[in-house]
């Protein structure tokens, strides 16, 4: 089990959030919604162990670092390569440790014909699927995902989050997705967290409707919803 | 490109034309025709001279694309030494290296060594800066992911930083393709029993201004085919359509 515990971060003299507590089981997906640049990429570095700040983050009870291998990322901008094919992208994860067959994960995300071309070649779902493909070729027990389909037009990122939704349904990864949309929080999310950028603070939405009245409200009734 | 066709033989024959109107002594300007004659028939005894400037420039250049790329890395992999000592490879661009070439023939004599050393200097510095420039310019998001996912030091040099270094590397190269052949014909002038440099120098001295011409139409050649080797090298080694990088 991923546990996140007292998680706090300090930026040029800013408090990004602190206190911030959390567990996502095997299986489970956990959504983080907040504003641009309330530090939700932060914390997911945090995580992964890339960031010192405080408290800990651990899998069943191991502190984790990027050495141990223990997570997948997919970034925003899908983080490939762009001197590899598609099926060298993936088969790059197999020198960090991945397994199974790179043609069957392309076949998984629908990128088979795909194979050889370039990133640059690609469309923005097409690369973000890669970047999934890449991410179950590595096979972690955790899987972090940094607003994967930010870049992308409505349409598509509609698409692309009912194709996560039918990939995590199967996964038995531990995923912790950060989002500004809410949308896609309470769509491939079991339980939905809202990060208060502006007071550090770290709260857990029942509904939808408490999700956007974090995102409407904020500065109006900050202790309504408190 | 038809333009181009056009307008190269346009050019020539105009020259043609002034000086032979002009009536121009051919030790002044010589008319194209000459220079192409003289070109036709001097190469067999250039031959010797042209061997001994390609072989110097082409060891020069694999010395200065490797000792380049060598010190890009060790700088990139320590950031203290870039610190401390890339202000001061930059500042080297600023220094006219033609002026340093005498003190390598003071120091090494007149052998093989001082010429690869001059056009090691010449190249060096080109290279170096722009491989580091370009292992500088991996997207700090795709490092970041690759550090999340466990990949070492080493992993991201090799299949990160090196290969988006490229583009930026062969600008340095094809820079230091063209300094090499400038750097053998300097060694070449400071002396040097064979060479185009040297053959420059003597044809320069007895007034054979068509025969000079003739070996500088080598050089240029010479250093173009230089360029073209280092562009299709490039063409070979980078893929994904990575564009090319500005020359730093």
């Amino acid at each position: 089990m991923l546990q996140c515990i007292d998680l706090g971060f300090d930026y040029n003299g800013r408090t990004l959030y602190r206190d911030l507590s959390l567990t996502v089981s095997p299986g489970e997906t956990v959504a983080i919604l907040g504003r641009s640049g309330c530090g939700k990429s932060t914390l997911l570095r945090q995580v992964a162990g890339l960031l010192e700040g405080d408290g800990d983050s651990s899998w069943d009870g191991i502190r984790i670092s990027p050495d141990l291998r223990l997570t997948s990322y997919v970034p925003q901008d899908a983080g490939l390569l762009p001197h590899l094919t598609v099926f060298e992208n993936v088969a790059l994860a197999a020198k960090l440790g991945g397994r199974g067959d790179i043609t069957e994960h392309l076949e998984q995300v629908g990128l088979r014909d795909a194979a050889s071309r370039y990133p640059s070649a690609l469309s923005g779902g097409m690369r973000a699927r890669v970047a999934f493909a890449r991410a179950m070729m590595l096979a972690r027990p955790i899987l972090l995902l940094d607003e994967p389909f930010a870049s992308l037009d409505a349409r598509t990122r509609s698409e692309m989050q009912n194709w996560l939704q039918q990939l995590l349904q199967t996964s038995e990864m531990a995923t912790l997705l950060v989002t500004h949309s809410i949308d896609e929080a309470f769509l491939l999310a079991e339980h939905v967290y809202f990060l208060d950028g502006t007071n550090a603070s770290f709260k857990r939405c029942a509904d939808r409707t408490a999700a956007e009245k974090y995102f409407g409200l904020l500065e109006t009734f900050p202790d309504e919803l408190a | 490109m038809r333009d181009r066709l056009i307008a190269g033989p346009a050019i020539l024959f105009l020259i043609e034309a002034a000086v032979r109107v002009f009536k121009i002594e051919p030790w002044m300007f010589p008319t194209p025709s000459a220079v192409a004659l003289q070109w036709w028939t001097a190469t067999p005894q250039l031959l010797p001279d042209l061997l001994a400037t390609a072989s110097a420039a082409i060891a020069g250049f694999l010395l200065s694309a490797l000792f380049g790329a060598a010190v890009a890395t060790a700088l990139f992999l320590s950031p203290r030494a870039d610190r401390l000592l890339t202000p001061f490879l930059t500042m080297t661009q600023n220094i006219p290296m033609i002026a340093l070439a005498p003190l390598f023939a003071v120091w090494f004599g007149f052998g093989l060594l001082p010429k690869l050393l001059i056009i090691l200097l010449f190249g060096f510095f080109p290279v170096a800066i722009s491989a580091l420039s370009g292992l500088k310019s991996t997207p700090a998001e795709t490092s970041r992911t690759f550090i999340i996912l466990g990949a070492t030091r080493m992993f991201r040099l090799r299949h990160l930083d090196w290969p988006h270094a490229l583009p930026a590397y062969f600008a340095g190269l094809r820079l230091a393709a063209t300094y090499a052949i400038m750097g053998a014909i300097v060694a070449e002038w400071l002396g040097s029993e064979h060479g185009l440099g040297q053959a420059l120098t003597m044809a320069a001295k007895s007034f054979q201004t068509p025969l000079l011409f003739a070996i500088i139409l080598w050089i240029v050649l010479l250093a173009n085919i230089a360029v073209a080797a280092c562009r299709m090298l490039e063409k070979m080694l980078i893929k994904g359509g990575q564009s090319d990088a500005p020359v730093h």
